[in-house]
C-alpha cells in the first residue's frame, strides 16, 4: 500500500517535473527545516550512491512524509537528467562542464559540493615499490615505463594498466589529478566498468598490475597495495590536511528548470546532506568520504 | 452468458452452438497473438533499423566497419567498429571451435554408447548446466580462469580471447548437446540397423551414417549455441578485458559488440553520436543473428526434401 502510494507520488512527480520547466530562483533550505514531504528521485553516480543512500534514510526517517528515490546510472546520465529535470537531482562524480557536448541547460544546473572522496593508487601484491611521484604514476599509467624496475622496483616486473571506461568519475579525477596533459596507455591490460572488478584484477595480477580506485572502496582483505603519492599516504587525514593531492569533490546538481514538487523536496534533502549532523556523522567517514568543510583549496578536477 | 446458461439447460443443441463460439474466440486470440508477435518483431527491426543509420552521416560505412579505432568520446571522436565485430566473431568463433566437438561426444554418449547411464546422469547434468545464469560463468571465469591464463600463458592479466572463448564454449555446451542428442534420438532404428547388417564397425556407422543423417539437428545446435554466444554480454564482458584490440592472437584482450554496448550506454546521453553508433552495433547484431536463423531455415528444410 505504502509502496503503491510511493510509485504514485514518483510518477506525479516525474510528470509535473517534465511538464513544468520554467525559470524560478533555487532558495536553499532554512537552517532548522520544518519536516518536508513528497517525493524526489536522486540519480548518477555509483560511487556517491552509498552516500545517498545514507543520507536518504537518516531524512526520510526525519521527515516521515517524504520519499528519496535512488538511482545509478553514471555520473553523466545523473547531470544529463538533472538538466532535464528527468531527476530532481543528478548526482555526479564531475563537474557539470566536464560534459563534451556541453549539457543542455547547463548554466541552470546548480552546484552543490556535499563531499570530498579521496583516490588511491592501487598496485599488485607482486610490486614492492612503496610510492610513487607524480612523474612515475604518469610514466607507469601513460605506457612509458613498462617495467616496475624503471621507477625502483628491486626485480624486473611487467606493468599492467588497468583502466576505467572514459564515462568514469574516477578516471576523471584521475586524469585531471594526476596526469594532466599526458594521456593513458592505448594498450591497457582491461577497461573496467566497475570497482570491485577493478580491484578484483589487480589484486590477482601475478605480474604488475597498477589502476586507481576511490578510497574507500579498497578493504583491508582486497589484496592489493595502496601506494603513496609523492610520499604521502593515502588517508582521509592527509587529504584534510593538504598533504595528499589525489581527491575531489562529489556534486549533486539541481536545475533551476525544475518547478516540480520533487524540487522542494530535494533541495530539503540536499540541506540536511550539508548539515553538521550529517556532515560529521557516523556515515560519511564510515564509506570512505570527507566533510566538505574539512578540506580547503580546490581540486584540479573540480572544473 | 446467455448462451452458457442456455448450454447447461438444453444439453442436446445449445453446446454445439456454444463450442462454435469458444472455438471462434479462441481461434481469434491464437490468430490476434501471432500477429502480435511478427508486429513486435518487425517494430524491433524497423526502430532498430531506423536510428542505424544516422550514424553514417558522420562516418563513412567503410570507416565504420574497417577502421579499427573506437574512441567515441575522444577529440575528435573515432567509430571504428572494425576491432569491435572481429571481436565477437573471434571469441564466439573460438567458443564454437571448442564445444563442438564435446557437445557432439556428449550426444554421441547419451544416444549410442550408453544410453541407461546417459539418461541417468550426463541429461539432467546438462539440464542443470543450461539452467546456470551466466554471471556465474562470468565470475568463475574471472576467479579461476583468467588468473590461471595470467600465470601458465604469460599473457599478460590473462582477460583475453581465449578466456572469453573457453567461458562461452561451457555456456553453449549444453545447447548444442541436447539439441545434437535429439537429432541423433529422432533417426530410425533402421539407419544403424542396416548399417550394421552391412558389416560397418561401430564407429563407421556412427561417422558415416549417424552424423550425416542427424546433420541438420547438429547444425540447428551450432547455430542456436553461436547464437547465444554472440548475444552474451555478462560474462564475456568480465573475462575479455574490454578493450577495443584487433584479435592478433588468443591472448589480446578485446571487446566484443555486446560488452561495447552495455560499457557505452552511460555515455550516451553524453553524445548524441555515440547513440546513434550503438544502435549500428545493435542492428549488427540483429543481422547475424537473422543470418544464423536463415542457415537453420535452410539446413533443416533441405533435409524434409
Amino acid at each position: 500500500m505504502l509502496r503503491n502510494l510511493a510509485r504514485f507520488a514518483l510518477g506525479a512527480t516525474l510528470v509535473s517535473a517534465v511538464a513544468a520547466c520554467g525559470s524560478s530562483t533555487a532558495t536553499t533550505g532554512s537552517p532548522t527545516p520544518s519536516p518536508v514531504s513528497g517525493t524526489a528521485t536522486a540519480s548518477g553516480s555509483t560511487a556517491l550512491q552509498p552516500l545517498v543512500s545514507a543520507a536518504k534514510d537518516e531524512f526520510e526517517a526525519a521527515n516521515p512524509g517524504a520519499t528519496i528515490t535512488v538511482g545509478v546510472g553514471g555520473s553523466f546520465q545523473g547531470l544529463s537528467q538533472a538538466a532535464t529535470t528527468a531527476a530532481d537531482i543528478g548526482d555526479s562524480d564531475v563537474p557539470a562542464g566536464a560534459a563534451n557536448p556541453p549539457l543542455a541547460n547547463a548554466s541552470q544546473l546548480v552546484d552543490h559540493q556535499v563531499a570530498v572522496v579521496p583516490f588511491v593508487i592501487i598496485a599488485s601484491p607482486a610490486v614492492k615499490v612503496t610510492s610513487l611521484t607524480q612523474k612515475q604514476a604518469q610514466d607507469l599509467i601513460s605506457g612509458t615505463v613498462t617495467d616496475w624496475k624503471d621507477v625502483g622496483n628491486p626485480t624486473s616486473l611487467k606493468v599492467h594498466v588497468y583502466l576505467r571506461p572514459k564515462t568514469s568519475g574516477t578516471r576523471y579525477t584521475f586524469a585531471h589529478v594526476v596526469l594532466g596533459s599526458v594521456s593513458e596507455t592505448a594498450t591497457p591490460q582491461a577497461i573496467v566498468p566497475d570497482t570491485n572488478t577493478v580491484i578484483q584484477n589487480v589484486s590477482q595480477d601475478t605480474a604488475g598490475g597498477i589502476s586507481y580506485v576511490a578510497l574507500g572502496s579498497v578493504k583491508a582483505t582486497s589484496g592489493v597495495t595502496k601506494l603513496q603519492y609523492n610520499g604521502v599516504d593515502a588517508t582521509p587525514a592527509n587529504v584534510i590536511n593538504g598533504t595528499y593531492k589525489i581527491w575531489s569533490h562529489e556534486h549533486m546538481y539541481t536545475c533551476t528548470c525544475d518547478t516540480s514538487a520533487g524540487a522542494t523536496v530535494a533541495r530539503a534533502f540536499i540541506s540536511y546532506i550539508l548539515s553538521d549532523k550529517f556532515q560529521h556523522g557516523e556515515a560519511i567517514t564510515k564509506l570512505g568520504f570527507i566533510a566538505v568543510s574539512q578540506v580547503k583549496g580546490t581540486s584540479p578536477a573540480d572544473s | 452468458m446467455a448462451t452458457m446458461i442456455g448450454a447447461r439447460r438444453d444439453s442436446r443443441r445449445a453446446p454445439r452452438l456454444s463450442r462454435y463460439h469458444t472455438d471462434r474466440a479462441a481461434r481469434g486470440g491464437v490468430v490476434v497473438a501471432a500477429l502480435l508477435l511478427i508486429i513486435l518483431l518487425l517494430a524491433v527491426y524497423a526502430f532498430i533499423g531506423s536510428k542505424a543509420f544516422l550514424i553514417f552521416g558522420k562516418v563513412s560505412p567503410l570507416t565504420f566497419f574497417l577502421d579499427t579505432t573506437w574512441d567515441p568520446l575522444g577529440r575528435p571522436p573515432h567509430y571504428g567498429a572494425g576491432a569491435i565485430i572481429l571481436g565477437s566473431l573471434s571469441v564466439v568463433g573460438l567458443a564454437l571451435f571448442i564445444a563442438l566437438p564435446l557437445s557432439l561426444s556428449a550426444a554421441l554418449f547419451l544416444e549410442q554408447t550408453d544410453q541407461a547411464l546417459g539418461e541417468r546422469i550426463l541429461r539432467p547434468v546438462i539440464e542443470v548446466f543450461v539452467g546456470i545464469p551466466s554471471v556465474v560463468y562470468g565470475w568463475v571465469g574471472l576467479t579461476i580462469l583468467v588468473p590461471y591464463i595470467a600465470r601458465t600463458a604469460d599473457a599478460g592479466a590473462g582477460l583475453c580471447v581465449l578466456a572469453g572463448g573457453l567461458v562461452l564454449s561451457v555456456m553453449i555446451l549444453p545447447t548444442i548437446t541436447s539439441l545434437s542428442a535429439d537429432a541423433l534420438r529422432r533417426l530410425e532404428p533402421s539407419l544403424a540397423e542396416s548399417s550394421y547388417a552391412l558389416g560397418a564397425t561401430r564407429w563407421q556407422t556412427i561417422w558415416r551414417v549417424l552424423l550425416p543423417a542427424a546433420r541438420p539437428g547438429i547444425v540447428t545446435g551450432a547455430i542456436f549455441g553461436v547464437a547465444r554466444a554472440m548475444g552474451e554480454a555478462l560474462a564475456v564482458a568480465m573475462v575479455v578485458g574490454n578493450v577495443p584490440n584487433v584479435p592478433r592472437s588468443l591472448f589480446i584482450p578485446v571487446a566484443t559488440m555486446t560488452t561495447i554496448i552495455t560499457q557505452d550506454l552511460p555515455n550516451r546521453a553524453l553524445n548524441p553520436d555515440l547513440n546513434n553508433a550503438l544502435y549500428t552495433l545493435a542492428l549488427v547484431l540483429l543481422f547475424f543473428s537473422l543470418v544464423f536463423i536463415l542457415i537453420v531455415r535452410r539446413v533443416t528444410r533441405s533435409n524434409v526434401s
